[in-house]
């Protein structure tokens, strides 16, 4: 018994999926419409966005300094209506997405060369950029959602391909593929994890931080760019505030995942967990008819268990390894 | 002196992760005698006076303080016993006054928890007394005080109070001569009033002149013990250093003509000035200085880190003055930091990583993915070149032993052939065996054409390497000398900047 629970301790996954599985019961007992195959692939859309967003403010969080981006869902709003301007003008949806992915890029990038190159506190950094974007989100549509997308952009979300939503199964999932690989597999991946986790050392070793930094940010707002088209098919609409909030759910996601703050650790598979465990629990208590303003104070809850039950692990792992010793 | 034992400690041991600090040490102090204790960088030294100040805590052993068992939560505890410690690196705190520092922790409060300015102006007065300064400095900050009256003012913070046992830790290290002079007399007076001084040093002649005892300390453990009158600086060495492991590797070799890197009048206020010198292939250059010299700083330019204001640094006759790390690394120009910890290791990160992390770009295809076999395989290769010791790659480096700690950061850079390797402080805080091992690798690197640079304050190492030897007082050269016209007293004179006298 203790063999498995120092097990479990030691593995973030492993805690992760043990979390899920008691989620899934938990839910299931509530409800019994819950645990149907068709209802699990069905609810995966909803963390469609909330997935690519984690992954790029993980990434950020991984690469150190107190890296953080809670402009994401700021970038996530403004791509969005960026999106729609486009189409309402005359675009066809593949120009207008080409527009989108280098304007989140370029959201990233003054990120990037706020946090890398004028050394403001990434806090405050995407504090104040949060702010702008959000404004110039709502200037741009004067507050009034921009809807009239021809009809074949519902494909995009609104529509299966054997049974699993489009949106997952051609963007989600081929989008995390590539991040993974860029991540685990490449130079640019390893080079981030350094450097979070010793900015000084990764320094003499010839790692170039700004450059590693500036990718980061720009990842993120590309991220928050392609989950602004998803989101504006599956909506039909493009909304000035569309990504409100998204920031702070990425973040919480990301550390309900395992990334650490203080740059470095974390895995992003923990984070994929982290995002179908909390879309999940919101789809369940919709189910349970649970009222959704508590839609909020359960994932405080979450976030705030996970936290002290990690420190708990923590502890008893260093205490097993060092009666081991 | 009275033969009353103050401070007894029965074989304490301590452990630092899989390092072994302290083992089985034991001594007595007697009330009112200097007790030194000796022993090499890494020996032990800080360590044992920590946990005697209450700042670490001991694994095992015991601590008897007059008499009765000890057990002290924190400094604080220590000092409200009569125990305290100057450390060597003085911990002020710069910006406030002298009287803030002197009684920083322990403010003199009345009733009503409101400090007593009057009443902590009058005493610490007394306390500088003591240490020969005037009270007029009271007011002043700490950073408007030379280092040696910050040290000073130190010490009066230490016995201002009912102190029994004061522990110096390396005190003459950044004193001048005069200084430290003054604090011999200091200790002298001390002692006439019962106080008992440990005094850790790793400078010989000092330690014969002022101690009663002498106890000396090697990898952790207590290896002799002595008495002034009969000790020789050579029988001390010997228990010192212990050079059972055989240190001198030392061998001829074959030197390039020309300069392969060429400093021209550097200069970087206020950390250095007008640097000149040359390093030719296979030739070893040691820089010895003492900490704050500007010798890290110097490499640093050097490696591109920072850019010197003025001067020129020639590589292969190219000016590579204002290049950066990156250029630095392509022209295999490679710098190994002095502080492995927070300069060098990613802690929580594999042995492979951590090896690999430099060249990358040569193990990957041009999209930038890592060729994983290609890279375990080097860095195996290398493990094994240089016996790094490691159950496998996989495991986070910080668990290794700090030796073996210090040859993977070393090792790092030799998975491509350097022209040009400066290492600060190769061996600083491991143990002998490791030190011998990456003396050897040093001087087969030399061998092999590379122009090695050796920064160190470890002046047996430094002799024991080096071609030629630089040293360095405040910033400046002061001195060249090659292998065979030097000793130990002319390095030091020159890195003290003793000429006059």
């Amino acid at each position: 018994m203790k063999k498995i629970a120092f097990s479990i301790a030691k593995s973030r996954t492993k805690f992760l999926l043990l979390l899920f599985v008691v989620e899934m019961v938990v839910l299931s007992l509530i409800s019994p419409y819950f645990f149907s195959i068709n209802n699990l692939v069905q609810v995966t859309q909803f963390g469609a966005a909330l997935t690519l967003l984690s992954l790029g403010e993980s990434l950020v969080m991984i690469a150190g300094r107190d890296g953080i981006d809670i402009s994401v869902g700021s970038a996530m709003s403004l791509s969005g209506v960026l999106f729609g301007l486009a189409v309402m003008n005359g675009c066809s949806i593949f120009t207008a997405t080409v527009i989108t992915l280098i304007g989140g890029i370029l959201l990233g990038t003054v990120n990037g060369l706020l946090v890398a190159a004028a050394k403001v506190p990434a806090l405050i950094a995407t504090l104040g950029t949060q702010y702008i974007y959000g404004s110039l989100a709502l200037y741009l549509t004067g507050g009034i959602p921009i809807s009239g997308f021809p009809d074949s952009f519902k494909a995009l979300s609104l529509e299966s391909t054997f049974g699993i939503p489009n949106q997952i199964l051609f963007v989600v999932v081929p989008v995390t593929f590539v991040v993974f690989i860029l991540v685990y597999k490449m130079k640019f991946g390893r080079r981030v994890y350094l450097l979070g986790t010793n900015p000084e050392a990764a320094k003499y070793t010839g790692i170039r931080e700004k450059q590693i930094r500036m990718c980061v940010y720009m990842l993120a707002g590309l991220l928050a760019a392609v989950s602004a088209i998803i989101n504006n098919s599956w909506l039909m609409t493009a909304r000035a505030d569309a990504g409100s909030g998204m920031e702070m759910q990425a973040i919480t996601v990301a550390v309900l995942g395992g990334i650490g703050v203080a740059g470095g650790v974390g895995h992003l598979g923990g984070v994929l967990i982290g995002v179908i465990i909390i879309t999940m629990m919101n789809s369940g208590l919709q189910i349970a008819n649970v009222n959704s303003i508590w839609q909020l104070a359960t994932l405080g809850f979450i976030l705030i268990i996970a936290i002290i039950l990690n420190h708990m692990m923590e502890r008893f792992v260093a205490n097993v390894e060092k009666s081991r010793k | 002196m009275s033969e009353e034992i103050i401070l007894k400690a029965e074989s304490i041991s301590k452990s630092f992760g899989g390092v072994k600090a302290l083992q089985n040490v034991s001594f007595e102090l007697k009330r009112g005698e200097v007790l030194s204790v000796i022993g090499e960088n890494g020996a032990g030294k800080s360590t044992l006076m920590k946990i005697i100040a209450g700042a670490l805590k001991n694994d095992k052993g015991e601590i008897y303080f007059e008499g009765e068992k000890l057990s002290l939560k924190s400094p604080l505890d220590a000092v409200k016993k009569g125990i305290s410690i100057v450390y060597q690196e003085p911990n002020i705190f710069a910006d406030m006054s002298v009287l803030e520092n002197i009684f920083m922790g322990n403010e003199v409060v009345s009733r009503n928890k409101t400090i007593q300015w009057t009443k902590m102006y009058e005493e610490a007065a007394t306390a500088l007394e003591l240490v020969g300064l005037s009270g007029d400095i009271l007011h002043l900050t700490m950073s408007e005080l030379s280092i040696g009256n910050q040290q000073l003012v130190l010490i009066a913070r230490g016995i201002y109070k009912k102190c029994k046992v004061l522990i110096l830790d390396e005190p003459t290290s950044i004193l001048s001569h005069n200084e430290s002079e003054k604090l011999f007399e200091i200790i002298a007076d001390l002692k006439s009033r019962g106080v008992s001084i440990m005094y850790i040093s790793h400078r010989i002649p000092e330690i014969l002149r002022i101690s009663d005892h002498i106890i000396i300390l090697r990898d952790g453990c207590l290896t002799g013990a002595a008495v002034p009158k009969e000790a020789t600086e050579e029988s001390i060495i010997t228990a010192m250093s212990g050079r059972s492991i055989n240190m001198s590797v030392y061998e001829e070799r074959k030197q390039g003509e020309k300069d392969i890197l060429e400093v021209k009048n550097l200069s970087y206020d206020p950390l250095f000035q007008d640097i000149s010198f040359g390093v030719r292939p296979g030739q070893i250059l040691g820089m010895y200085g003492l900490v704050g010299a500007g010798r890290s700083e110097i490499a640093r330019a050097i490696f591109g880190e920072t850019n010197a204001q003025s001067g020129q640094v020639l590589f292969e006759g190219e000016d590579i003055t204002h290049m950066g790390i990156n250029q630095a690394i392509e022209k295999r120009i490679f710098y190994v930091p002095e502080d492995r910890g927070a300069q060098g290791l990613f802690d929580i990160h594999p042995v492979r990583d951590n090896m690999s992390v430099s060249f990358l770009d040569g193990l990957s295809n041009k999209f930038g993915i890592i060729n994983k076999k290609k890279e375990k395989q080097l860095v195996q290769e290398n493990i094994e070149k240089y016996s790094i010791k490691t159950p496998n790659q996989d495991i986070s480096v910080n668990s290794l032993s700090g030796g073996g700690q210090q040859k993977g950061l070393i090792c790092r850079w030799l998975l491509e052939k350097p022209k040009v390797l400066i290492l600060d402080e190769p061996t600083r805080g491991i143990d002998v065996m490791t030190k011998a091992e990456i003396h050897k690798y040093v001087i087969e690197l030399a061998k092999e054409g590379v122009a090695v640079i050796v920064i160190s304050s470890d002046l047996p190492e430094v002799m024991e390497l080096s071609d030629d030897i630089i040293t360095l007082y405040k910033g400046r050269i002061t001195a060249r000398f090659d292998r065979e016209h030097v000793t130990e007293e002319d390095i030091l004179k020159n890195a003290l900047n003793l000429k006059e006298e």
